[in-house]
């Protein structure tokens, strides 16, 4: 894979928003996202990357939610992955980025940030404790599971700024995670 | 969250909706109004076929246990090799 890497088929989901006890979810289609994340695993195309577009877990939607809670973050995160309601997708999720064709990962995940917070992620509710490192690593092991470095790798972290095609996207050697300039939605092969 | 041109237009049928919205404490409260939370889970979906990269929005749906697609709004715009 180059450092822009390419796919055979590319879905992409947002606002998930799985968080918040029994009646008080707005997340509401365990079945269809865990059925629809299998579904793309077991495409036959070889390289299937699926974009998590931000808001996957929503930490406001807990009780004892704070707007700032570096504390609490990980302990709610545990209790939203063990929830019946999204147990399921987290599961569909570790499955997906376990696929593999020989020795090659052959599904990925990506996970998007923003352009403000260039090294936050974006995948929880605004301003929310997941974009702190210690909450994204946490997310991302319950994803791929532990010491699974090259699963984990997989799960990489993109910029929404542009990319200007033959100009060297910029890599931050300070993650673990590829950080590249790229904008899915600039790039010509869709837009034109 | 739908609000209906019908409610939209009558003084009565809002003051029905505005009445669950009023007294709902939870999303599953709000859900218990005919129609008033649509649930409509979709992705996009962009594919290489033929050289060609299409990128479609679709409705996600579980039938029987398996998945279906159906384009929301198809939009078929690429470039041969990308």
């Amino acid at each position: 894979m180059g450092i822009v890497p390419e796919f055979d088929e590319l879905y992409v989901i947002s606002d998930v928003h799985m968080g918040g006890a029994k009646g008080f979810q707005i997340f509401g289609s365990t079945n269809e996202l865990a059925a629809f994340i299998d579904w793309i695993r077991d495409r036959p195309a070889a390289k299937i990357a699926l974009v998590i577009n931000g808001d996957t877990v929503d930490f406001l939607a807990e009780n004892g939610s704070k707007y700032f809670d570096p504390h609490g973050a990980n302990e709610k995160l545990d209790r939203i992955v063990r929830d019946d309601s999204f147990k399921p997708v987290f599961d569909a999720l570790t499955q997906f980025v376990g696929r593999r064709t020989g020795t090659s990962p052959s599904r990925w995940a990506i996970t998007t940030s923003n352009s403000r917070y260039p090294t936050c992620e974006r995948i929880s509710s605004s301003y929310s404790p997941a974009r702190m490192t210690p909450r994204r690593d946490a997310l991302l092991s319950l994803l791929t599971g532990p010491a699974r470095r090259t699963d984990r790798e997989r799960l990489r972290l993109f910029d929404r700024g542009p990319y200007a095609p033959g100009t060297e996207p910029r890599a931050d050697p300070g993650t673990r995670y590829l950080f590249q300039q790229w904008d899915v939605g600039g790039r010509d092969a869709i837009y034109r | 969250m739908q609000f209906t041109d019908e409610q939209l237009s009558s003084t009565e049928k809002f003051a029905a909706v505005f009445t669950a919205l009023q007294n709902a404490r939870t999303i599953a409260d709000l859900e218990t109004f005919p129609g008033l939370v649509e649930r409509r889970p979709a992705a996009v979906c962009i594919t290489k076929e033929g050289g060609t990269v299409l990128a479609r929005l679709q409705r996600v749906s579980l039938v029987q246990g398996n998945i279906q697609l159906s384009d929301v709004a198809a939009k078929t715009e690429g470039t041969k090799n990308g």
